[in-house]
């Protein structure tokens, strides 16, 4: 091992530098598009159809400090000669005043409008500081179903439905929870069936629960669907949770297999030989002792029914059972009238799912890793 | 003695009731279930009804597993162990079949009717000539003896084949020895193979051959039993979707691996790795839908006033000129790409992060001793060690980018040329409601993901003793 010498130090200092740095850079692209929905949903409307977010920083900012109205002799069509109050003069044709001219004042000179207003109008640049009005009608109006009013672009009064988002929100609890825990339910049966069990056709079943893993939803839909149709199933919550859990079934029983299959024999042995039965060797014993592996899939599964959208789309269909997502992708649709609602929603839509995921993220890393070879 | 005896009957006759009633109670709970679950939805009691559809659905599903398992522990232990299993098994197997496995062939049955999916296209025309046009005159060439040799042949083979049987049993009821004779003696078998030959030849030869008539009269145009393949792969506007499609294979996977890569080889190196982590993970919790939302505001164009859109501001500062980002043509998919870049780095830093921290430091060590700077460590080292997860990664992102629905379809709805196969997919089974050419696409998803669920099974294969 060599001696660290003051230039390896070094070396390491500096490195150590640009690895942060870059990585610095990375994280902040990344956390930007959040940041910038974040801000915009708490901001005035009206503000939200006419500037940036990123206005809500102190900046600077042009504001008007006077005017210069032209003086009917001079022609607009020609050379205009202005002096201005610092005793500069400044000649150019209408162009050339469109594009703003700056005194040694810092005041700038700009034409405003057509060539007739005849006018210039004179501004100066100033800090502004952090944007002020913040409010949470954004988010009150988005949650509300009944009639909202906000201001638009032009700051005239507008009146809407509002988007109904607190039933979406309720409804999305009742579809992911089921869709959740149901699967798991059935997973875990199956997976100690195929881990511990023999029985005929064991390994052909299994190769299909293997083969499944990577079958597109797309493939399902439209038979699945029309089985609902004929049951009038389409629609309905019961229906979504069958199809939620037809389509996690076969990752839940890998990832449960993969881990029940590795509890130590011995263990269940010595149940067995204490008389007790496959059922009660199962919910005494394996049941606890797979927990892990319940709680990745489990978040894995939440997050997935959560966020899901063709499956609800196609499933739930419009009308009083829409989910979060549905109610999202209706608002984007809309030509841009509603982006202050868009941007609370969006929020709205993401508390829950990051909630859930940062408190149990290391199960959610763990069903991940395991759950690589799915598509 | 007897009491005893009396008792275990008693008890097995408790035992059956009670089966009975799990049987009864099981059906009653789900039936009543739906029933409430309708009523509450009528009613609209939102919450009242979540809560009981969340109560209920967990409910009865534990209850049917347990009253089943009951039921099976409380048989004779040989059916017992006999049943179980697929008690265990069983709810999970029929409910892939049910959703996954069997409407993959319905879906290929689908792909090869029309849009209504009720008529086979081209194949009813097809058996209409040959059954009309070529198999019914065949048939009325034969004449009357010639069938009635045929019944007669039949009926012989028949009163043979019981006189065997019969005499089959009478040597087991007989006979001392062990040995079993076959069933047919060899004479006889080469008998009855030389009678199939020749029923064979005579009927089915004209049978062929009409096929072969009316195959050679079609044309191969005309059989449009593929039509919707044909469809799926040749029409001006699926091209483009494939055109779409393999940019976000290439494109979007190469950037989600490669960034993840460079990520967790850099945070390695860091002392603050978990912030860092953190942070790039946070997109994969935010669904499609939302991330779409969220770049909206990025690339949103006004063309007048302010511009709103992050992207466009940043232009403007530096002196250039808005653009309506996601109407660009050919380069709108890189932006959407992009989107999805942001959201799948996370998952590919974390599963590479973790395959880094396996590599073992004294093979780094001496890779630095050796002289190798940082790049060439990261690029003949460090890559080549973790080749098998990097693999992995990439084929799952590369399954997901091909997936891709919701970005396209609430960014630009699959206009200006950003139509990808899954939102194709949906708009040809619920925009244009043609069953038919949806399920071509759904299959051509299919075969795209083939290759990996063949490399799935083989591994399966490989297993230990399954």
């Amino acid at each position: 091992m060599t001696a660290k010498s003051g230039s390896y130090k070094k070396k390491r200092r500096t490195s150590a530098f640009w690895v942060n740095f870059v990585l610095i850079l990375i994280c902040a692209i990344f956390i930007i598009p959040i940041l910038g929905i974040f801000i915009t949903s708490f901001r005035q409307s009206e503000k939200i159809f006419n500037s940036g977010w990123w206005t809500f920083f102190p900046h600077k900012e042009w504001s008007e400090v006077g005017e210069y109205v032209l003086d009917p002799s001079v022609d607009v069509n020609g050379e205009i000669t202005v002096t201005t109050d610092s005793g500069e003069t400044f000649s150019g044709d209408f162009a050339y005043w469109k594009n703003g001219v700056m005194t040694k004042d810092n005041l700038r000179y700009q034409y405003y409008g057509a060539k007739r207003t005849r006018t210039l109008k004179i501004s100066e640049q100033h800090w502004t500081g952090f944007e002020t009005g913040l409010t949470l009608d954004n988010y009150r109006n988005v949650l509300s179903g009944k009639k909202i009013t906000y201001r638009g672009e032009d700051g005239g009064l507008l009146t809407r439905n509002g988007s109904d988002l607190s039933n979406s929100f309720i409804n999305s609890f009742a579809v992911t929870i089921p869709a959740t825990i149901i699967p798991i339910l059935i997973a875990a049966f199956a997976a100690y069936g195929f881990a511990w069990l023999n029985f005929k056709g064991r390994k052909v079943m299994f190769a299909m629960v293997v083969a499944l893993l990577v079958v597109p939803l797309q493939i399902a839909i439209v038979p699945v669907l029309q089985d609902f149709t004929k049951v009038n199933l389409n629609g309905t919550f019961l229906g979504i949770w069958l199809a939620h859990t037809g389509f996690g079934l076969p990752l839940a029983i890998y990832l449960l297999f993969n881990y029940i299959s590795e509890i130590p024999r011995d263990i269940l042995e010595s149940a067995f030989i204490d008389g007790a039965s496959n059922y009660t060797i199962f919910t005494r014993l394996i049941l606890p002792l797979s927990i892990p592996a319940i709680a990745s899939f489990g978040i894995f599964q939440f997050l997935w029914v959560w966020n899901d959208y063709l499956v609800a789309l196609v499933v739930l269909g419009g009308g009083n059972n829409e989910v979060v997502t549905q109610t999202l992708a209706n608002m984007v649709g809309t030509k841009g009238q509603d982006w202050h609602l868009l941007t609370a929603g969006a929020f709205i839509s993401m508390i829950v799912p990051m909630i859930v995921f940062f408190s149990l993220q290391r199960y959610f890393v763990r069903g991940m890793m395991a759950g690589s070879v799915k598509g | 003695m007897v009491n005893d005896a009396n008792a275990q009957k008693r008890n097995k006759v408790f035992d059956r009731l009670k089966m009975l009633l799990i049987v009864v109670a099981i059906v009653f709970i789900f039936y009543a279930g739906i029933k409430i679950l309708e009523y509450l939805s009528d009613s609209n009691q939102k919450l009242l009804s979540a809560i009981f559809a969340i109560l209920w659905g967990v409910g009865a599903v534990s209850f049917f597993y347990f009253g089943a398992n009951w039921i099976v522990e409380h048989l004779s232990s040989k059916w017992t162990s006999r049943i179980q299993p697929y008690i265990f098994v069983g709810p999970a197997i029929l409910i892939l079949i049910w959703a996954l496995a069997l409407p993959t062939v319905r879906t290929f049955i689908y792909s090869l009717k029309d849009a209504d999916a009720k008529n086979w296209i081209g194949l009813t025309e097809m058996t209409e000539k040959v059954t009309s046009e070529s198999l019914i005159p065949v048939f009325q060439q034969m004449t009357n003896g010639f069938w009635v040799l045929m019944v007669a042949l039949l009926i012989l083979g028949l009163v043979l084949l019981f006189k065997a049987i019969r005499r089959r049993k009478h040597q087991e009821a007989h006979s001392e020895t062990a040995e079993k004779k076959p069933l047919i003696s060899t004479k006889g078998l080469i008998w009855i193979l030389a009678l199939g030959i020749i029923l064979l030849l005579v009927l089915i030869v004209p049978v062929i051959q009409a096929i072969i008539e009316v195959a050679r009269t079609v044309d191969v145009k005309d059989m449009i039993l593929l039509e919707n393949y044909r469809f799926a792969f040749t029409d001006s506007q699926m091209l483009i979707v494939f055109r779409n499609n393999v940019l976000w294979v290439l494109i979007g996977t190469f950037f989600s691996v490669a960034l993840g890569l460079v990520i967790a080889v850099l945070a390695d190196r860091s002392r603050y790795e978990k912030i860092y982590k953190a942070i790039i993970f946070t997109p994969m919790a935010i669904s499609f839908v939302g991330a779409g939302v969220i770049w909206k505001f990025i690339y949103n164009y006004k063309g007048q006033g302010n511009e709103t859109g992050l992207l466009n501001a940043i232009i403007i500062a530096f002196g250039g000129q808005p653009q309506a980002w996601l109407q660009i043509p050919f380069w709108n998919n890189i932006f959407l790409i992009v989107i999805m870049v942001w959201l799948q780095t996370g998952y590919c830093m974390v599963i590479l992060s973790s395959a880094i921290k396996g590599i073992s430091s004294e093979l780094l060590e001496a890779a630095r001793i050796d002289g190798a700077n940082e790049f060439q460590i990261f690029f003949q080292v460090i890559i080549p060690v973790i080749r098998g997860s990097i693999t992995a990664v990439t084929t799952t992102v590369v399954i997901f980018s091909l997936k891709t629905f919701d970005i396209v379809r609430t960014m630009t709805g699959g206009q200006y040329g950003t139509n990808v196969i899954a939102n194709e997919f949906f708009n040809q089974r619920f925009l244009y409601f043609d069953k038919g050419r949806a399920s071509a696409i759904a299959i051509v998803l299919l075969i795209m993901v083939l290759p990996v669920m063949i490399m799935n099974l083989r591994q399966f294969n490989e297993r230990k003793a399954f």
